[in-house]
């Protein structure tokens, strides 16, 4: 009898061993180096005991996805944290054409704001907030998704779930969802394989305060401290083009002349908190709240705000202040940004909430 | 040309910035201030503090404040310069015990037997209020206090290695703080220098010294510790909730025991009875 090494008990210093998977996935690379250029191969494998990443530099070309093959003389090694096996010239690959094979998926589970884009399937447990229903057509048929919100106790991602509902204000576990990014934030989807379950309440603070070197990676739903040292000069009361919505420096836009023009407000910042230095930006609904105007005010025909008013009573609010902002932290293309929905200036009150949510790290 | 990332301010004590001995060389070929290394293994070019201004001496060239944070003071040199026509008209505008928060330059002075002296040249001077100063104390201690536990965890590893310690959830600046800091201050006095920052905290955190609050918690920690991990930081706060006690008396409380030696850290936010 056959003695198999299962998935599960792989480590960095198996050697010698034999396994029967299932390749679940196959992908082909193109590689072009100093000696030529050449052909690898990637994917996942697994069996009942678990799935596992596999580099495959040489591998008979009649494997397809799907396949249950015996392997031999292959190595594994951590790249990028995770285990992951090598299939190279002296590894034996024997299709098993007859064998069928069940395949136990394991994902990692993972905080929101632990979330990395290199672990593209993951397991997230949160609660289900704000959710939009909407339909669409495939193949002749009506289907429905519902975009929303999963929240923890670290952040919160957008989820999209495919002909499937949940109940907001409950929490559940998402096993197997597809993490992916988009114009420089994260989002998960819920196929058709994915696994949810509803679980116990977890605890979910309304202040999730994080240091500004933390934020490498995008997590929405998120507070930063500190105090903007630069504000950007092209901020404040602005003009845009409704067709384009770009900001407007003459009386009309240049590529729609005859769209409307409307008032906006917009400001872009850098903060310090003693950890490093991070851009933000703010638009409207967050402006209004910090500047002390209304919808009205903003009225083209008849504003009740000046462009030199806006710009002090921004650098009257923003800087010299230490600020309490709520928003998104998202990829941008000169590294980690904030987009803030909310500024708050830090007052006696506030002050004692941001020490209670520095976990007793403070003293 | 390739463009450099600013250089963002690094907040921290006037105790950390006067207890600094050590003034990194200028690579050849490059310009400019050097960095110093703080005895908490800071790299600081460029810092921002807040404080209370409590000296002013106004020359024609320069104007010198003294600038007292909770702990001690920091100095300060603005000079007339063409390129911030107004930072000396602001600085001599302050008025003694006038809070302000400072952004600028470190600008250090060695004397012929080796004693450094460094003050801050501003790039910005802010006048501010009472709880920026509390806000800035706060985010100081905080900072410091990361630092402390860094350097007290890379102490107990075989041979430094800043991987094993983000791996235990620090950030990659402290993990290089605390490479630094075994590097140039390996005899600093650590703990003096964290009761020192906890000591002039001005952060108010209510009447906390009730000795049966104490008691529960040292007991808690006594009877829950794993053997090798010790007690949750977790634990402790909702069992202190239980008995009434908010999470900032609870971190009071730890402060004390572990002050007194009744409790120390194993490792971030676990502890142990001694």
């Amino acid at each position: 009898m056959l003695m198999a090494i299962t998935v599960d008990k792989i480590n960095e210093q198996t050697k010698n061993e034999t396994m029967i998977v299932k390749i679940i996935s196959l992908r082909e690379k193109e590689t072009k180096t100093e000696r030529g250029e050449g052909v690898y191969h990637y994917g996942m494998l697994g069996d009942g005991s678990g799935t596992m990443p596999f580099t495959a530099w040489s591998i008979p070309a009649t494997i397809r996805a799907g396949d249950v093959v015996e392997l031999k003389n292959f190595t594994v090694k951590k790249y990028n944290d995770a285990l992951r096996v090598y299939i190279d010239s002296r590894t034996e690959v024997v299709l098993r054409p007859d064998d069928r094979l069940d395949v136990k998926h394991v994902y990692k589970e993972y905080k929101i704001k632990d979330l990395n884009i290199k672990d593209s399937f993951v397991s997230v447990t949160g609660i289900i907030k704000d959710p939009i229903e909407k339909t669409y057509e495939k193949d002749g048929q009506s289907k429905t998704v519902v975009h929303c919100t999963l929240e923890d106790d670290t952040g919160s991602i957008r989820l999209s779930l495919f002909d499937r509902k949940l109940s907001p204000g409950r929490y559940y576990k998402i096993d197997g969802a597809k993490l992916s990014e988009y114009k420089g934030r994260y989002r998960l989807t819920a196929g058709d394989k994915t696994q949810i379950a509803e679980v116990g309440s977890l605890r979910t603070p309304d202040i999730k305060i994080y240091d500004i070197n933390e934020l490498m990676r995008p997590v929405d739903s998120i507070n930063i401290t500190g105090i903007a040292v630069f504000l950007g000069e092209k901020g404040g009361l602005i003009s845009r083009c409704s067709e384009c919505r770009k900001t407007i420096e003459d009386i009309r836009c240049p590529d729609h002349p005859e769209a409307k023009i409307f008032l906006d407000l917009y400001a872009y910042f850098t903060i310090e908190d003693g950890t490093g230095d991070m851009q933000c930006n703010v638009g409207r609904s967050g402006l209004l709240e910090l500047l002390n105007v209304k919808e009205e005010d903003l009225n083209i025909e008849r504003p009740k705000v000046s462009k030199a008013d806006i710009s002090k009573r921004l650098a009257d609010k923003i800087l010299s202040v230490p600020l309490l902002l709520d928003g998104d932290a998202v990829l941008g293309t000169n590294g980690p940004l904030f987009r803030a929905r909310r500024i708050r200036r830090i007052d006696d009150s506030l002050l004692k909430k941001v020490m209670e949510a520095y976990e007793g790290e403070m003293l | 040309m390739m463009s450099r990332k600013r250089e963002s301010s690094k907040w921290i004590s006037s105790k950390e910035l006067k207890d600094t001995t050590f003034i990194e060389e200028i690579p050849e070929g490059e310009r400019g201030k050097p960095f110093v290394i703080t005895p908490l293994g800071t790299r600081v070019k460029r810092l921002l503090v807040s404080g209370i201004v409590t000296a002013k001496g106004i020359e024609e060239n320069y104007t010198k404040l003294t600038v007292a944070d909770s702990i001690g003071p920091f100095y300060v040199t603005v000079f007339n310069s063409e390129y911030q026509p107004d930072m000396k008209s602001t600085a001599d505008t302050l008025e003694l015990n006038e809070s302000v928060t400072i952004m600028g330059r470190v600008n250090t002075f060695k004397t012929d037997d080796g004693v450094i002296y460094i003050n801050i040249n501003p790039e910005k001077i802010m006048r501010v209020d009472a709880v920026m100063l509390k806000y800035w104390t706060s985010r100081c201690q905080r900072i410091a206090i990361r630092k402390i536990l860094a350097i007290g965890e890379m102490s107990k590893l075989d041979s430094p290695d800043k991987a094993k310690l983000v791996a235990m959830g620090y950030s990659d600046e402290e993990a290089d703080c605390a490479l630094r800091h075994l590097e140039h201050y390996k005899s600093y006095d650590i703990q003096g220098f964290r009761e020192a920052i906890t000591s002039a905290s001005n952060i108010p955190v209510g009447e906390a010294e009730d000795a049966s609050l104490k008691e529960e918690v040292f007991q808690f920690i006594k009877t829950h510790a794993d053997p090798q991990k010790g007690c949750r930081y977790e634990d402790i706060v909702a069992h202190m909730k239980e008995k009434n006690a908010d999470q900032a008396e609870t971190d009071e409380l730890l402060n004390m025991l572990g002050s007194e030696g009744e409790i120390y850290e194993v490792a971030l936010k676990r502890y142990k009875a001694v």
